[in-house]
């Protein structure tokens, strides 16, 4: 199992890819300094709103739910389109615990890039500024370390599930890219941002509570999704059980498929 | 005993019928499968190594059904038709991660891969990534992931595919001397790679086993099926009615104004019977060859036999 585990975040490593997901988390980095660069004195709110939008928008919105979609179709399709998955599903290891093993080494590794992604993100917004001195961001006191402490926690729960229910639609889908984009842009593009209920069965809003429980005056970011945010919170809805239902249900949805289907890719050329 | 058992198996895909109704038992030593492309043989591989589920039908490999079985996958190497490799990295890293996969612990895992490249007579070039290796090379490592964890039953999907005489040479005196201690199924569309390794045959042909046993019963199978001798020459009209009246002969087809087709089950006795007409007719000859001495045709005459013989039973 450890063989897998550290063979797959090898390999991982050797994909072009994983160095265009790692450009990709450092992007907002420069939409970051472009602006400490272009104009060195900014207000509390100002500069509240923009690391806040920076993490929550393009990291957890954007950029996670991308590369997630990217690894999360390769991790067992890669290999089955390559002839390789024959070498793994032929040894000493239940076809879902290469499943597993994979999908461990690939949570892992994304967490770990998503974390270095928020470090340097908090080290590029706040490195050598006086937070005290530009005063209370929306009345609150400065809290920079323990927000970043609230993202690197949602982290791993926002990448194990964005990863579970890809990997899931690249085993149902004959077309897994498409069914995956089609999936992000309707579930967590547009519903997850609808004002009534349904928005609740995305990863998107799943998130948005955990960080939105943790941050205060986050909310203030999506004044026009207040009602939903206070509706979900007074209900104790949503956060990281949900994220945990999700990541579970679709491991254990994604276990079955793999171990009832085919997942070689047969030549078939007796007609 | 027998090691692989498969009964009454099916599989479709989709609408494209992959095995038809097989129903084969394979014993110990080295048996080699033969068909022409498309005959069934990777998907038979492939439901050997529950890699495949049958549509129709039981398999049991080493007294056991394959598919998701550890236990039984773990007692099989398995060498894959065509190039699936992850090219940037080295041979060694390759079957030492495989040995990994095995069950063994890191330095199990170096010395079983050690030994296995160093049998399959890679050591020299085991440092370098597979991308670098040439096609024989490449089907050497497979060989070699597949023998390091010592299984039992060694599945060896077109082997020989990519490697050159010598290489094929090599190849089929490593596979001999395997044999003494791993049983091997190994499959082929070229009869004469596997003639020199092994007695015990089986031939399929568009999903359906048409002939087995040892090499000299298949041949006796064979030297019944009728040859079809082409004769290029100017008048073919003129040399068919001249060979109509021999009982050797069994059919007779002009395909192309310059072309005779002679279909018989005595080729020599025909043989010399054109070549007298010949000479005594003074008919200009540019060709005499036989038609059908092609694999793929020994192929479709030995299913088309036993497809007939299976209609006429059922009838």
């Amino acid at each position: 199992m450890r063989a897998l585990f550290n063979f797959t975040i090898r390999q991982t490593f050797c994909q072009k890819k994983i160095w265009f997901t790692l450009l990709l988390l450092i992007l907002p980095v420069g939409l970051t300094l472009l602006p400490r660069i272009l104009s060195p004195t900014q207000s509390a709110n100002k500069m509240w709103n923009h690391y806040h939008i920076q993490v929550n928008s393009f990291i957890f919105m954007m950029i996670l739910p991308l590369m997630c979609m990217l690894h999360g179709n390769a991790l067992i399709g890669a290999d089955a389109e390559k002839g390789t998955l024959a070498y793994l599903l032929t040894r000493k290891l239940k076809r879902s615990k290469v499943l597993l093993v994979k999908f461990a080494a690939m949570v892992l590794l994304l967490t770990i890039m998503v974390c270095f992604a928020l470090l340097i993100q908090y080290i590029a917004t706040f490195a050598g500024v006086n937070v005290e001195s530009l005063g209370k961001p929306h009345g609150q006191v400065w809290q920079p370390f323990s927000e970043l402490l609230a993202y690197l926690f949602v982290t791993p729960f926002a990448v194990a599930s964005y990863l579970s229910i890809f990997v899931l639609i690249s085993l149902v889908a004959s077309r897994p890219l498409m069914a995956s984009i089609m999936y992000a842009v309707i579930v967590e593009m547009f519903l997850a941002n609808l004002p009534v209920g349904i928005h609740v069965y995305s990863i998107t809003h799943q998130i948005r509570a955990v960080t939105v429980k943790w941050i205060p005056n986050l909310s203030s970011l999506y004044q026009e999704f207040t009602e939903m945010q206070d509706e979900f919170i007074v209900n104790n809805h949503g956060g990281i059980g949900a994220l945990g239902a999700i990541i579970l249900v679709s491991l254990v949805l994604s276990c079955l498929l793999v171990s009832t289907r085919e997942l070689t890719v047969t030549k078939v050329d007796n007609d | 005993m027998s090691i692989i058992k498969l009964d009454a198996i099916s599989k479709w895909y989709g609408e494209v019928l992959g095995l038809n109704n097989l129903t084969v038992t394979i014993g110990h030593g080295i048996t080699a499968l033969v068909g022409p492309n498309g005959a069934g043989k990777s998907t038979l591989m492939g439901l050997i190594m529950g890699q495949i589920k049958p549509s129709k039908g039981a398999i049991q490999v080493l007294s056991q059904p394959p598919w998701n079985n550890p236990h039984v996958l773990s007692q099989i190497g398995y060498c894959p038709e065509g190039d699936p490799f992850w090219m940037n990295i080295t041979g060694r890293y390759f079957v030492r991660f495989l040995a990994g996969l095995s069950g063994m612990n890191r330095r199990a895992a170096n010395l079983a891969a050690d030994e296995a490249i160093e049998r399959t007579d890679m050591t020299r070039d085991m440092n370098r990534p597979i991308g670098t290796y040439s096609k024989g090379m490449r089907q050497r490592i497979k060989i070699a992931q597949a023998l390091v964890h010592k299984p039992k039953l060694l599945v060896l999907d077109e082997p020989f595919t990519g490697a050159d005489p010598v290489a094929r040479s090599e190849l089929a005196t490593l596979f001999r001397g395997l044999a003494d201690q791993v049983d091997i199924l190994v499959s082929s569309h070229v009869l004469h790679e596997v003639e020199g390794m092994t007695q015990q045959i089986l031939m399929i042909a568009r999903g359906r086993l048409v002939a087995t046993g040892d090499l000299r019963s298949l041949r006796r199978q064979m030297h019944h099926r009728p040859h079809i001798i082409r004769v290029r020459l100017d008048h073919p009209r003129n040399l068919a009615s001249a060979l109509s009246s021999l009982d050797a002969v069994s059919g007779l087809r002009v395909p192309s104004p310059d072309t005779l087709l002679v279909e018989t089950t005595q080729p020599d006795m025909v043989y010399d019977r054109i070549h007298n007409l010949l000479i005594a007719g003074n008919m200009n000859v540019r060709e005499i060859a036989p038609a059908d001495e092609n694999l793929e045709a020994v192929f479709g005459y030995l299913t088309d036999r036993n497809g007939a013989s299976a209609d006429s039973s059922a009838n």
